[in-house]
């Protein structure tokens, strides 16, 4: 036994340093050319679609996998690349392929041959509000607060009224309203009576809270801010100054140093982002979706900026609501100005966001 | 070579010395640990290379102890046939057994034939040696029992398995080291106990060991040391040459088979320069494979195929637990190390230096079962089992000792230090580093992944050869679910195969065990020897439950 040991060590060792240079080599993108007998340098194609499971065509040539794939062993050089699944339109575009690079064609959002509406509030709505950190929208009929209707959009149940039948702000007339991007409060002014009203509106319960902070709010500021998750500290900003409002205590705190606001949190700039009403970036960011006048359109953010699909009209002067969590975007109908949503997007991006987000960051340094 | 095997009471330069190799293990594995994980993080395209380098030669690694531990499964299926007893005997009178093996030779199956076949190569090699074995009827067995927590329901089917013995246990001489410290009932349960078996063995006794000897640790060691030289002035008053005893020092859980101390003889009578060898069985841990929890198990069939693997190279095989030698080189070598608490592998190192590098381990492919660590509950359980695995890794202390010794001697010859010396260093820095490197470094490059690195071939072309790496040692995983299964014992009836599929299935634990049971207590005990917090001994839980018939 200690002899055939010895003899499988070294044959092993043997093995070793033979594929080992070649698994090295393979690794950083070199491939054998047998017909030109040597190696040459390749790039490689990562191609992912939303959803899922297209055909993938490189050159019209059907690739041996649906996406995710990932293709290798191509010599650099410009690649048409086809994406193809039932039901939805092909994507097709050209990309360069470059030696031991990877040209990531990723999360492709495909569009269905016809967009699946459905109804969620057939009386008439004129706008819709939408607080994503509450993970839910208002829908707002003419100015009456009496009409205003809360959907949560996790769960199926229907609308219900923002304010109780019992509330004392029913009577009023919504004059305006403040919302923070992630963030489950929102700040209304209404009128009542001829009084100015503001509201702070915590949705992240079933049954919204509502607080009367008009005591607090001295004359009509140009601007609020809170932090998405705070529900103690407001800051109203003034031609003169800031002042820093704790809701729970009641308490005003007048002209407070700028630099002590907690700033809001920055995300990446993107470049080129095309001129439009509303815009959301989804999919992974790398997706418009915008709304110009009474338009919706899906845009690739990474590459052709002039290639945009339309995808519905919706009611002039109305917003849309993109709610990343379930891919649906909320609208109000162009027709009969009922509450609709359609899917965007079926499926979770497939690589995770913190990876995407580094990819899309490489590009935009590129 | 005269060396004072031992870390306490050193001087000047060889204190520097001893100190600067306790430290080298675990800087060692830190280095690599954190260098990979920096690597992974600011060169990882370099590491991604380095990663693919070690996971390939992981795998033929791997593969290469697969193959080597089939054979060795293989062995032992064959020996476990064996009639030792007809072979001692045959030794007694090798002229007349060699004409009776031709005769039988033609009438054998073909695994017969193969065990044939070595047994064969080994009386050709002692005849070549020219010496003549000890008869058998002139050899003792001293057999040691370390005892400090354990009781009578643990020792007495140890001592029962050693009454059974196909070897004549009136050649047996059975002692309980006990610790002084021990208490009263485990006094009790050994008094009982031995008082039951004497009449079995040549003699049967109890040595207290006291508490606080000046110069001892509290470790088996000189627990066992104690008994030893108690036992060896007994055997003088008998008369008995001390080079006919082999001393075996068991753990107090130990079951052995019926033909272990045949087998043993067998291999003391065969074994040119037998006194210059320690002999080592393949340790099972079936007691209580049932009644543990199934990391447990998994682990201690996972410690029993790696000394199935380590038999098959007897030329770099150290002593592990339970094991054997001659009662002469024992008392040359002034027994077990009385300090160190891995006095298993440290009574190699100490003979191997002793005898200036011609001392080997002979294996023995004959089994002994101990008991798979178990306490109370799964979460004292796992605790325990960490702390065993910490103890084992604890041999890393031999390694600036034997340094020490490699670096003084003179007469040990340079390959066998170098080839000796490498594998206990590089056994110990795989040991606490290939878990993590596996587990989570190995992915590093890919999760930290940015700029550059993930837009190049690189970034998607690692995960690739990593999974076909990895498919590929997963036929090496199937290969030791089938051998665990073969190896489970037969005699265990009542499970049924349902048992034996989720036996099966434990396997899948085998990433977390890894780097919890593996790696970490390793790199645990190297930090402790490389920052010289030493550990203490601590007696491991063995729990069993009554069986049911």
């Amino acid at each position: 036994m200690p002899y055939l040991r010895k003899i499988v060590f070294y044959v092993f060792l043997g093995i070793y340093f033979i594929i080992c240079p070649m698994l090295i080599l393979r690794l950083l993108g070199f491939a054998f050319d047998p017909a030109a007998k040597h190696w040459v340098k390749t790039g490689i194609i990562y191609a992912s679609s939303n959803p899922p499971d297209a055909s993938v065509y490189l050159n019209g040539r059907l690739a041996p996998e649906k996406t995710p794939t990932v293709i290798r062993d191509l010599t650099p050089g410009d690649y048409t690349v086809r994406m193809q699944l039932n039901g939805y339109a092909p994507w097709e575009n050209t990309v360069p392929v470059v030696d031991k690079k990877a040209t990531s064609i990723e999360n492709i959002l495909l569009i269905p041959a016809q967009w699946d509406a459905k109804i969620i509030q057939p009386m008439p709505v004129t706008n819709v509000i939408g607080i994503p950190g509450g993970n839910c929208l208002l829908a707002i009929n003419n100015d009456s607060v009496n009409n205003i209707l809360l959907l949560h959009l996790n769960d199926q149940e229907e609308p219900d009224h923002l304010f109780p039948p019992e509330s004392i702000y029913r009577e009023g007339r919504l004059v305006n309203y403040f919302t923070v991007p992630q963030s489950p409060f929102i700040v209304m002014q209404i009128d009542l009576t001829d009084k100015h009203k503001y509201l702070w509106i915590d949705t992240r319960d079933k049954l919204a809270h509502i607080e009367d902070i008009s005591d607090l709010i001295t004359s009509p500021p140009q601007r609020l801010y809170w932090e998405p998750n705070d529900d103690k500290n407001l800051y109203t900003f003034y031609p003169g100054g800031v002042n820093r409002i704790n809701i729970k205590a009641k308490a005003i705190y007048p002209n407070i140093d700028e630099k002590s606001i907690p700033a809001a949190k920055k995300r990446p700039v993107l470049e080129n982002i095309p001129a439009a009403d509303q815009l959301f970036i989804i999919n992974n960011e790398n997706t418009f979706l915008l709304r110009k006048n009474n338009e919706v359109f899906l845009m690739n953010a990474l590459q052709d900026h002039t290639r945009k699909t339309k995808i519905l009209s919706v009611h002039p002067q109305t917003d849309v609501f993109f709610y990343e969590k379930n891919g649906k975007l909320y609208y109000i109908d162009g027709k009969n100005s009922s509450l609709m949503s359609i899917t965007i997007l079926h499926h979770k991006p497939f690589i995770p966001k913190p990876i995407a987000e580094t990819l899309r960051l490489k590009r935009l340094e590129e | 070579m005269k060396f004072n095997y031992s870390k306490e009471n050193l001087k000047g330069f060889p204190k520097r010395l001893q100190r600067i190799l306790e430290i080298i293990p675990g800087l060692t594995s830190w280095t690599i640990l954190i260098g990979m994980v920096l690597t992974s993080i600011f060169f990882p395209f370099t590491g991604a290379i380095i990663i693919i380098c070690f996971y390939l030669w992981w795998l033929l690694r791997l593969l290469y102890m697969t193959l080597f531990l089939i054979l060795s499964y293989i062995r032992l299926n064959i020996e476990s046939k064996t009639d030792w007893m007809a072979r001692v005997h045959g030794i007694d009178d090798i002229a007349t057994y060699l004409g009776f093996l031709d005769f039988r030779h033609g009438l054998l199956h073909f695994r017969q034939r193969l065990s044939l076949w070595t047994h064969r190569k080994e009386i050709h090699l002692l005849q070549n040696s020219g010496q003549i074995p000890p008869k058998s009827n002139d050899i003792y067995h001293l057999v040691i029992f370390p005892i400090l927590k354990e009781d009578r329901g643990i020792i007495e089917p140890a001592i029962e398995a050693l009454s059974q013995q196909s070897f004549p246990p009136h050649q047996t001489m059975v002692v309980f080291a006990l610790e002084e410290l021990a208490d009263a009932r485990i006094h009790q349960d050994v008094n009982d106990v031995c008082a039951q078996y004497r009449q079995h063995f040549f003699e049967c006794v109890t040595v207290i060991h006291p508490a606080n000897i000046p110069g001892e640790a509290r470790v088996k060691g000189a627990n066992v040391t104690y008994a030893a030289e108690s036992m060896t002035a007994f055997i003088r008053t008998k008369n008995i040459p001390i080079d006919q005893v082999i001393v075996s020092c068991f753990d107090a859980d130990t079951v052995v088979s019926r033909d272990y101390f045949a087998c043993l003889t067998y291999h003391f009578m065969i074994t040119p320069d037998r006194f210059q060898a320690s002999f080592q069985p393949i340790p099972m841990y079936h007691n209580n494979i049932w009644q543990v929890p199934n990391f447990a198990r998994v682990i201690e069939i996972g410690s029993s195929f790696f000394q199935l693997i380590e038999a098959t190279n007897p030329e770099k095989l150290v002593t592990f637990s339970s094991h054997s030698m001659s009662l002469k080189a024992l008392v040359e070598v002034n027994y077990w190390p009385v300090d160190m608490i891995s006095d298993d592998s440290a009574i190699f190192w100490k003979c191997y230096i002793h005898f200036d590098g011609r001392y080997r381990v002979v294996p023995m492919y004959v089994t002994l079962s101990m008991d798979v660590v178990c306490a109370a509950n799964w979460l004292s359980t796992i605790k325990s089992v960490y702390k065993q695995k910490r103890r084992w890794a604890w041999g890393v202390e031999n390694f600036p000792i034997v340094m020490r010794a490699f670096w003084r001697s003179r007469n040990i010859p340079l390959f066998d230090k170098i080839r000796h010396g490498f594998k206990l260093f590089e056994g110990h820095i795989s040991w606490s580093t290939w878990g993590f490197l596996l587990s989570i470094i190995g992915w590093m490059p890919a999760l930290f992944a940015k700029h550059e690195f993930a837009s190049s071939v690189v970034y998607y072309n690692v995960p690739e050869i990593a999974n076909t790496i990895f498919n590929l040692a997963s036929l090496c995983l199937v290969a030791s679910i089938i051998l665990s299964l073969l190896l489970l014992p037969k005699t265990t009836i009542r499970h049924s195969i349902f048992k034996k599929i989720t036996h099966a299935l434990e396997w899948l634990l085998m990433p977390f065990i890894m780097v919890f049971f593996g790696a970490l207590p390793a790199l645990d005990a190297q930090t402790r020897l490389m920052l010289g917090k030493y550990l203490e001994f601590w007696v491991t839980d063995k729990h069993r439950k009554k069986q049911t018939p």
